[in-house]
């Protein structure tokens, strides 16, 4: 399948250039940015069918059979990692175009996003181990320059911590690598899961932990989370949307998913820490959220929240675990992304992230207040919306693997998601105009237009969740319980 | 037998009812809803005609969920009557709503309660027959809402408790029975709590409907505000019938009602107190409207106690009285409307001597008023008579309480005559007051032929269903519905109204004689010598204050200012226990509510203190991550 390397040749081609043009003509770079990503927007979508008729493809770089040379993995968990990331990368840049106006170098600005972007791609789709640290590393560093970007002091403290951070989570996963490559010889993650089947040590233990740590460090799960609420808030709105839509589930929630269940396999010692790291990510992000009164804090917190459910999901194991998980990736890729956004424009309009400073904003701001509130509702799981389907999907596995009380605790952090996003809602968008506030004026249309398609996104995956449950969830949920069958079938297709 | 002609009568209305809603012009609504009415009636008719018939059709594909219905004689005697009012009304809406607001809604609603009402009284199914009663509310707060939303709401809330008592009384029902078909649950005795509470909650449905005492506040605050076609046809005729359905499918087809028994006795009490009361309350309004309307409620009571004795000659006796109730109070709306729609009022001080301009209302309204007070020989007369006769059969079982029934419903028929005695001077006789003097357009006097024509109609069926008593409402329509009703000459006595009628004509006649023959000379009109003075309309004597001294008696006079208080007001006794129950379940919420505060500052007090931990320093969280990575370590390599 040779349309699989595009995604990684697009937006790093497309970077290079973007910061060349851009030298010359701001616009150039504008539309130059929206085209590539929005190819690749498109791109993922024509895959699914030959998918579902194949199953995988595996591309091999200088024709190089797969224990040896370089390769591409594309199955259905890849699929649904590429749409997400790129549906909301595309939608990102549509925003950057009015919302990077007030930032110097916006060529500079988009050729990190695109590199990021490719960086991103390129985790999702390699099928060796150290393929996938080196495009973590470019979409990590390119994140880092990215939270940087608004050089205050604020932003390049931040910055700095998470650079110290993902540096650390890098070096835990090199660490983790080369112990794997010392034990196997080798670093094809298909060929690497046959050598380790049924076998057991210390040494594949530690590398797990690494693993886990360094995985967990870029996901932020608790307790490796504490990066996340400084370098969130920190970037720009749509830098902001794509980290904690969807630059920690790549890095993290996909790479824990891909390594322990394709490669290693999952057991009940490996389920019981996620669900437990889950649980408490999930509690602890939902408590600390209640208290930020920064809007984009606040959103941070939710998403360390909202990690925590997919990991509880993940960890429970059986189908509608695993289906709602993954659902509920692909959901908080949506409506996360639609309130970073809608924070975005706020402070656009406003000038102001503090929550308490606003008041009213949905009579200035219709198209903003109203997609926030979609992105609010469902975030808490209000039925129709999307989140609500999620969320029940989980409960519903956590349910059936007999875990009550972790699914009465999923109830109850949804109860609480439904409260801080309250609190967004009322000091935010309800009641009278705050002070100061006479002359705020909707965000630009390029900005609602992103706004507003990730609201629809949101609406139509809650009403037409079914089909989306079939085409797109449903083969990656397969990927997952093939578990260590996943070798075989990289190795011999 | 082609059973779905059952079918047409529910939805040709409801269909015509959409189509109204949607065409503006006027008098396309008005002749469709003439039309439909006119062939509905047809359709009633003829569905009495063919006996019983059965529709079922699968619904919900779960067992015993089945779309059915079922005429019988009893079913399609009141589907008769409900599409001779929709017709009349119809018919008399065209003049008299035709200035007014919102008249697609109007007739929209018209059309959609008489085909919920036919689908109401046919249905063979509990669920079927509660969709349809329950619509019938939601349009009952439609057209009362053409007067204006409070009275709609008012009488939605009645409606509503209701509609909620019957839905747990089926449910019960359902338990004691195990099926949602009518006819197939069948007399259950009224022994044990749950048959006696589902029987109970039916009834408090049943009589909600027809407006007896605790649920009767929305009828006289309605006739003020609420077009008088609309009283004319909801609550004077189209709840009656409906409500009385209920009721004596309740007490006689699904439960078997004992004479005696305590539920009836309950009943009784129920149906005497609203008689008295309603009809003391009659005594005393000061406008045609609001006599009628308590009139109306009157009438309710009688209806109660005419099934509550349980035998068949008192059922049949209630039965008949619904018929004629319907027609007369419905009668009388009309005549209000006419006398509204000329005049601009139906306060007592502000008419008068409405009989020379408008002489066919004067004698439509004597004739229904006649029969609703029991004057022989019309309709009234002789289904009170049987409600007595059904009292004292009753009594003849063995019931002690008998002479208190019969002494309510007996005081209650005279006070009906002396307040109607009222309403006639006040209206139609007497001098001709201020309102006739300067607000009558000359040019109509009397109201236009489509206003009469169901006035003219419904009074003339009074007397028809008085003089041929035996033939045509007890021969035709009663004996069928109540099978065990005795031949007539069992219990009837020596009363022939034919004979009677006859010798009263007689009567007449010779007095005509008389009268002619005394008076051979030339009479001479003047008017009254009242000392000189010139009689001007203040001085004229309005009716308003014929029974201030009824009033004024030491025993009423306590009675009629809990009245004026509103105490008699049994919506507000419930209004004042709802009150309680809901302050106690506030302190049952503040309780809980409490908990949850409570949580909620632990939660908040859990985050701060997170809050703590986020130091912004960079060692302590690399710190924790190497806690992190200790702890899993001691969990894998244990």
């Amino acid at each position: 399948m040779t349309l699989i390397p595009l995604f990684m040749v697009i937006p790093l081609g497309s970077a290079f250039i973007v910061v060349l043009l851009g030298r010359f003509k701001e616009t150039v770079s504008d539309v130059l940015a929206t085209a590539a990503t929005l190819m690749l927007a498109i791109l993922p979508f024509a895959l699914i069918i030959p998918l579902s008729q194949e199953g995988i493809f595996v591309y091999r770089m200088g024709r190089w059979i797969p224990p040896w040379g370089i390769n591409l993995v594309l199955d259905g968990l890849s699929l649904l990692m590429l749409i997400i990331i790129n549906l909301v990368a595309f939608l990102a840049i549509l925003y950057s175009v009015s919302y990077m106006k007030k930032f110097t170098a916006k060529s500079t600005y988009y050729g990190l996003f695109l590199l990021m972007l490719a960086g991103m791609n390129g985790v999702v789709l390699s099928g060796d181990f150290f393929n996938l640290f080196v495009f973590l590393e470019i979409a990590a560093i390119a994140s880092y320059a990215l939270v940087a970007f608004g050089v205050e002091a604020e932003e390049l403290e931040a910055s700095f911590k998470y650079m110290v951070m993902g540096s650390v989570a890098s070096v835990l996963i090199l660490f983790s690598i080369g112990l794997i490559y010392s034990l196997t010889g080798s670093l094809n993650m298909a060929h690497v899961g046959t050598i380790l089947q049924g076998q057991k040590g210390n040494l594949i233990s530690f590398s797990m932990i690494l693993f886990l740590a360094g995985f967990g460090l870029k996901a932020a799960i608790m307790p490796f989370h504490a990066w996340l609420p400084d370098a969130h808030p920190s970037a720009p709105a749509p830098i902001s949307a794509m980290l904690s839509g969807v630059l920690i589930k790549a890095l993290g929630v996909y790479a824990i998913l891909r390594i322990f269940f394709n490669v290693f396999g999952m057991n009940i010692q490996l389920s019981w820490i996620l669900m437990i790291l889950g649980a408490l990510s999930m509690v602890g992000g939902g408590l600390l959220a209640l208290k930020q009164n920064d809007f984009k804090r606040l959103l941070a917190y939710s998403s360390i929240s909202q990690i925590g459910l997919i990991m509880l999901g993940v960890g429970c194991g059986n189908y509608w675990g695993i289906l709602g998980a993954l659902f509920h990736l692909f959901n908080h890729a949506s409506f996360k992304a639609l309130l970073f956004l809608n924070s975005g424009a706020v402070e656009y309009s406003t000038g102001t992230r503090e929550l308490k400073k606003m008041g009213g904003l949905s009579k200035a701001m219709p198209f903003t207040g109203a997609t926030s509130a979609i992105g609010s509702l469902s975030i808490s799981g209000i039925p129709p919306l999307n989140g609500f389907w999620s969320k029940l999907f989980i409960i519903m596995g956590l349910i059936y693997a007999g875990r009550y009380v972790l699914g009465v605790i999923t109830i109850l952090v949804s109860v609480l998601t439904l409260a801080y996003y309250l609190k967004v809602q009322r000091y935010a968008f309800f009641g009278k105009l705050g002070e100061g506030l006479e002359k705020v004026k909707e965000a630009p249309p390029l900005m609602c237009a992103s706004m507003v398609a990730l609201a629809i996104i949101c609406i139509g995956a809650g009403i037409f969740f079914y089909p989306i449950m079939k085409i797109i969830l449903e083969p990656a949920v397969r990927v997952l319980q093939e578990g260590v069958g996943y070798s075989s079938l990289v190795l011999g297709g | 037998m082609n059973s779905s002609i059952l079918l047409y009568p529910i939805f040709l209305p409801m269909l015509a009812g959409i189509v109204c809603l949607l065409i503006p012009t006027r008098w396309v609504k008005e002749g469709l809803s003439v039309g439909v009415t006119a062939i509905t009636l047809v359709l009633g008719i003829s569905i009495f005609l063919k006996g019983q018939l059965a529709f079922v059709r699968p619904w919900l594909p779960v067992e015993g969920f089945q779309f059915t219905l079922r005429s019988y004689h009893f079913s399609s005697l009141i589907l008769v009557f409900i599409a001779l009012f929709g017709f009349l009304i119809s018919l008399y809406s065209a003049r008299f709503m035709a200035e007014r607001p919102r008249l697609r809604e109007y007739y929209a609603y018209l059309l959609w309660t008489i085909g919920a009402s036919s689908g109401a009284v046919l249905s063979n199914s509990l669920i079927v027959f509660l969709l349809f009663w329950g619509s019938m509310a939601v349009l009952l707060y439609g057209l009362l809402s053409l007067g204006s939303y409070r009275v709609a709401t008012k009488g939605l809330i009645t409606m509503g408790v209701g509609d909620f008592s019957l839905l747990l009384g089926i449910l019960l029902l359902y338990r004691i029975s195990g099926t949602f078909q009518i006819n197939e649950i069948l007399r259950i005795p009224l022994e044990g709590g749950i048959a006696v509470s589902a029987f109970l909650l039916l009834t408090v449905g049943a009589i909600a409907k027809i407006g007896s005492i605790p649920f009767q506040r929305w009828i006289p605050v309605a006739s003020e505000e609420v077009p008088m076609p609309v009283m004319a046809f909801l609550p004077a005729s189209l709840d009656k019938l409906v409500g009385i359905y209920l009721l004596s499918r309740v007490s006689f087809d699904l439960f078997a009602l004992g004479a005696n028994s305590a539920v009836s006795v309950l009943l009784m009490i129920i149906g005497s107190f609203t008689i008295v009361v309603a009809a003391l309350m009659a005594l005393t309004q000061s406008s045609m409207k609001s006599l009628l309307a308590y009139l109306n409620i009157c009438a309710a009571g009688y209806l109660m106690v005419g099934l509550a004795t349980g035998n068949p000659v008192g059922i049949g006796g209630g039965l008949f009285y619904l018929l004629n109730t319907a027609i007369w109070t419905s009668c009388l709306f009309l005549v209000a409307g006419s006398v509204e729609s000329q005049t601009h009022t139906t306060e007592f001080s502000q008419t008068g001597g409405l009989a020379r301009i408008m002489p066919i209302t004067f004698t439509c309204c004597l004739i229904a008023g006649l029969s609703l007070s029991g004057i022989p020989p019309l309709s009234g007369f002789f289904s009170k008579w049987m409600i007595y006769q059904g009292i004292v059969e009753g009594a003849r079982a063995g019931g002690g309480l008998w002479i208190i029934w019969l002494l309510a419903a007996m005081f209650g028929s005279v006070l009906t005559l002396a307040s109607f005695m009222k309403l006639t001077h006040a209206t139609f006789l007497g001098t001709s007051s201020k309102a006739e003097v300067q607000d009558v357009k000359p040019q109509s006097k009397e109201v236009g032929l489509s206003m009469l024509i169901p006035m003219v109609g419904l009074a003339s069926l009074c007397v028809v269903f008085g003089i041929l008593a035996y033939r045509i409402p007890l021969g035709l329509f009663i004996s069928g519905a109540v099978p065990q009703l005795p031949q007539v000459s069992d219990w009837m006595g020596w009363w022939q109204p034919g004979l009677a009628t006859i010798l009263i004509i007689l009567g007449l006649v010779v007095g005509a004689i008389i009268y002619g023959l005394s008076k051979v000379s030339a009479i001479r009109e003047d008017d009254a010598y009242i000392g000189g003075e010139v009689a001007t309309s203040q001085m004229k004597v309005s009716g308003v204050d014929f029974y201030e001294t009824v009033k004024n008696l030491a025993g009423f006079k306590r009675i009629y200012g809990l009245a004026d208080k509103g105490k008699l007001d049994f919506s507000r006794g419930g209004m004042a226990f709802s009150k309680g129950v809901a302050t106690v379940l506030l302190a049952i919420d503040r309780a809980v509510d409490s908990v949850w505060s409570g949580l909620a500052s632990f939660f908040l007090l859990l985050g701060r203190a997170g809050g703590f931990l986020h130091t912004g320093m960079l060692h302590s969280y690399l710190a924790w991550c190497l806690l992190g990575i200790i702890v899993l370590l001691l969990v894998f390599l244990r």
